[in-house]
């Protein structure tokens, strides 16, 4: 099932408000390219079955996601974040991984957009 | 205004927070400027902070391969005028460790979440501050410190730096006075003072004191006590007048002061041609009397009738002299009760029964080994190994 990504309109107003449309543009691009590291790190101690790697790369998704008010893939994150630290087997980690990555696919094409509108 | 920027260290492994920190940094009011420099590991961290100075660091909790807490450890380790402020950057429901970090050093804490420019002035002004209200105490008390020990030296340098010889002419080995002293203050300042010295070819003065409680007030009154002993030198040949007189001085003295004050003491005058001992006493503890013919020995007690009240209670005060006879051999045991007000773990005092006989157990050993045997025997009974008061030990032994 594709999850529906949504930016929370009280984040960017936020990051808005602080450092204008350059900071919202740094931010996306920052993002973009950190994001798929980590959710690479995470796949990689799932498959390993080492559930701290897992718990250290899905809390950085959970923070940034949650600065630029991308929700689902924070509640995602957090979900993930909190099972490997709870040492939960990596079968009930797998799919919520995967909807991560499905998020994250759908966020990037949200986020480009987005960018491509502030020049 | 031109305020200089506080130099700031940003602790962050997450590029996008580091990022968003920035800006939020770059948006404090205009008398919060802040220089932000931005490592993103605990080791760099580390190094940074051992490289340059700064006053401010905003740590992230959850770094790679350490925790915010390790960075504190850290940071305690480095010398006290390089240890910035920290704020520790903590996720939600992380309140145990926002506990954590207080307790480890942290000055503040804020949840990431609620990072915004309101949350985070407030944060570092109330870190600042407490870093220089912190940095004033250390100052304050480094100052204090050095003047504590200051005079720490100068009263130690009231005390009897050597002791007088009996005859004069004759040798430590010779002299038919001799005496020994141990003097053991709980803070920098001892409430405590002795002193020794000759009234004549054949007379010594000695004189021991235990001003209530100890420190700086107490230690002032040591030295007054001195000076008054110095100025009334003339009446030194009578323990009971030279001891009113400081009353009366004492009195004087300490009637201008808020609180009352009072000083125990005890003065006795050995002579050694006539073979007598005279003392008067004032509202202090009894010396011992190490009688080496019968091998008894006897507190110094004041007369049933005399006056035993402290100097400075009452400014006409008696202190009646008892006068007693001295043998070759005989000893003399003058001491502070911190001595005896010793405890042990059921909270019984070692008190003065036990000290007689500690007294009179080592009463043949060479007269600095009987001091620390008297010591050592209180220490040993005593549940925390220590006095809880100054203590002062004056031996006299003629021979």
């Amino acid at each position: 099932m594709s999850v529906v990504v949504e930016l929370d309109s009280k984040a960017w107003e936020k990051l808005e408000k602080t450092g204008g449309p350059q900071l919202i543009r740094e931010l996306i691009d920052i993002y973009l390219q950190y994001i798929p590291g980590k959710l690479a790190e995470a796949r990689a101690g799932l498959q390993a079955d080492k559930l701290e790697d897992v718990q250290w790369a899905a809390h950085p998704i959970k923070s940034s996601s949650n600065n630029l008010g991308i929700t689902i893939m924070r509640v995602l994150a957090e979900k993930i974040e909190n099972l490997a630290m709870e040492k939960q087997n990596a079968a009930t980690i797998a799919p919520l991984l995967a909807e991560l990555e499905d998020a994250f696919a759908r966020t990037k094409l949200l986020l480009e957009t987005k960018r491509r509108e502030l020049g | 205004m031109n305020t200089a920027p506080i130099q700031l260290l940003l602790v962050e492994d997450n590029p996008v927070d580091a990022r968003v920190a920035q800006s939020i940094l770059r948006s404090l009011p205009e008398e919060l400027p802040v220089l932000t420099h931005w490592v993103d590991t605990a080791e760099k961290a580390v190094a940074e902070l051992q490289a340059s100075k700064y006053e401010l660091l905003l740590l992230d909790y959850q770094l790679p391969h350490a925790t915010g807490l390790d960075v504190l450890a850290a940071i305690r380790r480095l010398p006290e005028s390089c240890q910035p402020a920290v704020i520790m950057l903590t996720a939600s429901g992380s309140e145990k460790i926002a506990v954590e970090a207080m307790k480890n050093g942290a000055r503040d804490y804020l949840r990431k979440e609620e990072l915004d420019v309101a949350p985070l002035t407030r944060a570092i002004m109330s870190a600042l501050s407490q870093k220089r209200l912190q940095e004033q105490v250390n100052a304050y008390l480094v100052q204090t410190q050095a003047e504590l020990k200051m005079a720490h030296h100068l009263q130690h340098a009231l005390l009897p730096q050597q002791f007088p010889l009996f005859p004069p002419t004759a040798s430590p080995d010779t002299t038919r006075l001799r005496f020994e002293a141990r003097y053991i203050s709980t803070t920098e300042l001892g409430g405590d003072f002795y002193d020794v010295f000759p009234l004549s070819e054949t007379t010594a003065g000695i004189f021991v004191c235990d001003v209530m409680g100890h420190g700086v007030r107490a230690a002032l009154v040591t030295a007054l006590i001195r000076g008054l002993l110095e100025e009334l030198h003339g009446m030194a040949h009578d323990p009971s007048q030279l001891l009113a007189g400081i009353n009366h001085g004492l009195s004087t003295i300490l009637r201008a002061t808020e609180e009352p004050l009072f000083a125990t003491a005890v003065y006795l005058v050995a002579d050694i041609a006539a073979q007598e001992l005279r003392y008067a006493n004032a509202g202090h503890p009894a010396p011992l009397h190490l009688q080496k013919q019968s091998a008894r020995v006897e507190p110094l007690t004041p007369p049933p009738l005399g006056g035993s009240l402290a100097l400075g209670m009452i400014e006409q005060t008696t202190y009646p002299t008892t006068v007693t006879r001295l043998a070759a051999g005989d000893r003399l045991l003058l001491f502070t009760d911190g001595i005896y007000e010793v405890f042990d773990a059921q909270q019984e005092e070692f008190g003065k029964e036990r000290l007689l006989a500690a007294a009179r157990q080592a009463g043949a050993a060479p007269v600095e080994q009987w001091l620390d045997n008297v010591i050592g025997a209180s220490q040993a009974f005593s549940a925390s190994g220590n006095f809880s008061d100054d203590v002062c030990l004056l031996a006299v032994e003629f021979r």
